[in-house]
């Protein structure tokens, strides 16, 4: 695996942690997304109580050479609320499932936001200038007596202390009978889509009254249902392509240029089963739990519960290349279906230049693969390790036989500390990965 | 945040699963048949825990479904090749399997079939204890668990114009026999207005509205509080507008099909459809 050393190698480091130092996990501060804007000075993250948190890099200290701007909180606000859906008897949680930012287009910053049942665009802005001087009113804001008006004057622009607000600009509800699992922006910048357990919807951004439905794999009879969609997105540079995973473990893409209602899809992505591999829990195992694009638009990546795929979108029969994010759990799958670790749905993210990818996993461990020199490193987000500028230590699960000094043996293994969700800064390396509640910053060492 | 779903306590039951996850995994003692046989069983549980949740998890409800199918298949073509019981657990065993109508889960065999299966399995020692501790499932069973969960996923969950809630009279040999009582305890599960209109039949073809006409019944009465009760599923707005006038009728199952448990369920019916029209027309 790699080590540390080696030119081209990065040598990660600690650089901020954010969140509470207890233990004891309030369940609404558990992150349950991660996401960096298109420029990555901004990184939002979502969390189960509904808020959103928006952390601004720093900018760049000329001085301080060795490290990149640090990420500080830049706006906090409460996205979405609990709801109670008095027709059906149920609640709608509030959860934030994910966050995707629109490009910049003007002064302000866009995202859409979404729970099991609504998205909504917010808008953030900043205030860093108010007005003085009214000729009507005081400056607590009262009208002045109109008899005491006697000169015109016009109000001037001051500074002020910087203010960040968010406001919802768009909320498109009601649309969703299931959970919603997915969105994603088209690259028109237009239009966005929206995907629950069976169903894609397609919004244009400005209209919150309809949506379209572009896939429904609804069965008339629902004791037919065999499959549901796991996640969808569209493609980063063609605007009529998107591409949904199911639990099947298949990828299908599918043109909207085709036909209005696209259940028939352009391409299957599936690749056959292998037999010696096979037990009761294939299918769950083989159930997609991410799918994203490079961002080049050639390949797409795929995560299942224990392994990450690269597809060429020109090959549909197998992916080109098959990483292992943890196949010692290959042997263990009994008890973790019995205690529903098999269902976690575990992220994965490219890097900027598509070289590299990663993902999370158990006991606050997440996995690097390097697509050009085939090496992976596991490494660890603890508390441990938080002195800035100090290279982490890779780590290693030992599976079975003797375990060496420094490894961790499969039943040391903490399965209630996940690694699900994961960001990689566009430009540099910059990582975010997020423990159950908190949020760590890495580094690569400049030096 | 408001709770959801029913709180288990820890009970032996779950220790020995967890036990017999264990065992599985280190895949020592244990047979073919009987990891099989705790597969199917962590399966059915865990779909009977589903169901008394208020919104259970589509995704794993139906991943789940699917590991009883594969299984059921496999033990179905056993069944084919094997025409002597190998186990009688296999055998529709109305008698021996009383868990999945009850909201428990027993789990002791009754004593005879306990006893008519350590005749024919040649398993013993290690897998006695786990044996008792594993119920006997039959094929109809495992297609009554499969079709009750994802029959309340779409009940519970999708109320816009649901042509699956409609199940035709060449749906009705499809479910188990068992079927009559199990549609009442899901009634009794429904939630919100649907809850009361679920079961309604008003389709011409049945035997017990056949003296009636559906339309005196409403002639002169106002249901546009009917309608917007019903009618408005804040759902799927490209549906075409002509469809919304169909929806409340489309919803209703029919049942009319002439076997003896529909046409108990369908009296009920009537009953309830009488204090509907009291509360419409307020007297």
């Amino acid at each position: 695996f790699l080590g540390a050393g080696g030119g081209n190698d990065i040598q990660w480091c600690f650089s901020q942690v954010k969140g509470a130092v207890d233990d004891d996990v309030a369940e609404a501060d558990i992150i349950s997304t991660v996401e960096f804007n298109h420029s990555g000075e901004l990184l939002a993250t979502g969390d189960k109580g509904g808020r959103v948190v928006i952390f601004q890099q720093e900018q760049e200290n000329k001085t301080q050479s060795h490290s990149r701007g640090e990420y500080n909180v830049y706006s906090t606000f409460q996205s979405h609320e609990p709801e109670f859906d008095y027709l059906k008897s149920l609640e709608i949680e509030e959860k934030i499932n994910k966050i995707r930012w629109l490009p910049q287009k003007n002064a302000a910053q866009f995202l859409l936001s979404t729970n099991d049942k609504t998205i909504k665009l917010w808008k953030i802005s900043e205030r860093d200038k108010r007005p003085e001087g009214y000729n009507l009113k005081e400056e607590d804001g009262r009208y002045r007596d109109p008899t005491t008006v006697t000169t015109l004057r016009v109000p001037v622009f001051r500074p002020m202390d910087l203010m960040v607000e968010a406001s919802p600009r768009r909320i498109f509800a009601n649309a969703h009978t299931y959970h919603i699992n997915s969105i994603s922006i088209n690259s028109d910048y237009e239009t966005y889509l929206s995907a629950d357990d069976l169903r894609i919807n397609l919004w244009h951004l400005e209209i919150t009254d309809r949506s379209f439905n572009i896939v429904d794999i609804k069965p008339a009879n629902m004791e037919e249902l065999t499959e549901v969609i796991t996640a969808a997105e569209f493609h980063p540079n063609s605007c009529n392509t998107f591409v949904y995973s199911s639990s099947k473990g298949t990828i299908r893409l599918c043109d909207m240029r085709a036909s209005a209602l696209c259940d028939r899809h352009s391409m299957l992505f599936e690749e056959p089963e292998d037999p010696s591999n096979r037990s009761f829990f294939s299918e769950i195992i083989s159930s997609i739990s991410d799918v994203k694009f490079s961002h080049s638009g050639r390949y797409m990546m795929t995560r299942d519960y224990l392994s990450v795929k690269i597809w060429d979108l020109n090959m549909e029969n197998r992916p080109v290349e098959t990483y292992q994010v943890h196949e010692y759990l290959r042997s263990k799958l009994c008890s973790l279906y019995e205690n529903d670790c098999i269902f976690d749905k575990f992220e994965c993210c490219w890097n900027g230049s598509d070289s590299i990818v990663m993902t999370g996993s158990y006991n606050n461990f997440f996995r690097m693969f390097d697509r050009n020199t085939k090496r992976d490193i596991t490494l660890e987000a603890s508390r441990e390790n938080n002195k800035p500028r100090t290279v982490l230590k890779p780590r290693k699960v030992c599976a079975s036989g003797k375990r060496k000094k420094d490894e961790i043996s499969v039943d040391s293994l903490d399965f209630n500390k996940k690694i699900l969700h994961t960001a990689w800064h566009p430009k540099e390396n910059i990582i975010a990965v997020a423990t159950t509640n908190n949020l760590y910053i890495f580094q690569d060492k400049m030096n | 945040m408001l709770g959801r779903g029913l709180k288990r306590k820890l009970s032996d039951y779950e220790e020995n699963m967890a036990g017999l996850s264990s065992a599985f995994d280190s895949s020592r003692s244990l047979s073919y048949p009987l990891k099989r046989q705790l597969v199917l069983n962590m399966c059915l549980t865990k779909l009977q825990t589903y169901k008394m949740l208020v919104e259970p998890n589509l995704h794993r409800s139906v991943l789940i479904a699917n590991t009883v199918r594969q299984i059921q298949e496999e033990m179905r073509q056993e069944n084919n090749q094997q025409p002597v019981n190998i186990c009688p657990g296999i055998a529709p065993a109305s008698h021996s399997f009383t868990g999945m109508e009850s909201p428990g889960i027993s789990l002791q065999l009754p004593s005879g079939v306990a006893q008519q299966e350590s005749h024919c399995c040649d398993l013993r020692s290690v897998e006695d204890p786990i044996e008792n501790s594993l119920l006997i499932v039959s094929d109809d069973d495992m297609s009554s668990a499969i079709s009750s969960i994802l029959k309340d996923l779409d009940f519970v969950e999708d109320i816009s114009p649901p042509t699956c809630l409609v199940p035709t009279g060449d749906d009705q040999p499809k479910f188990p026999e068992n079927t009559g009582l199990k549609l009442e305890d899901d009634r009794q599960d429904l939630k919100g207005a649907e809850c009361v209109f679920g079961s309604f039949e008003i389709s011409n073809s049945t035997s017990y509205l056949k003296d009636l006409a559906i339309d005196d019944i409403f002639e002169d009465i106002d249901t546009s509080m009917y309608d917007s009760d019903f009618c408005c599923p804040p759902l799927m707005p490209p549906r075409s507008p002509s469809l919304a006038a169909e929806e409340p009728l489309k919803t209703f199952p029919s049942c009319n099909s002439s076997s003896a448990s529909n046409i108990q369920i369908c009296r009920t019916d009537l009953s309830e459809l009488d204090h509907i029209m009291e509360i419409l027309v307020g007297s």
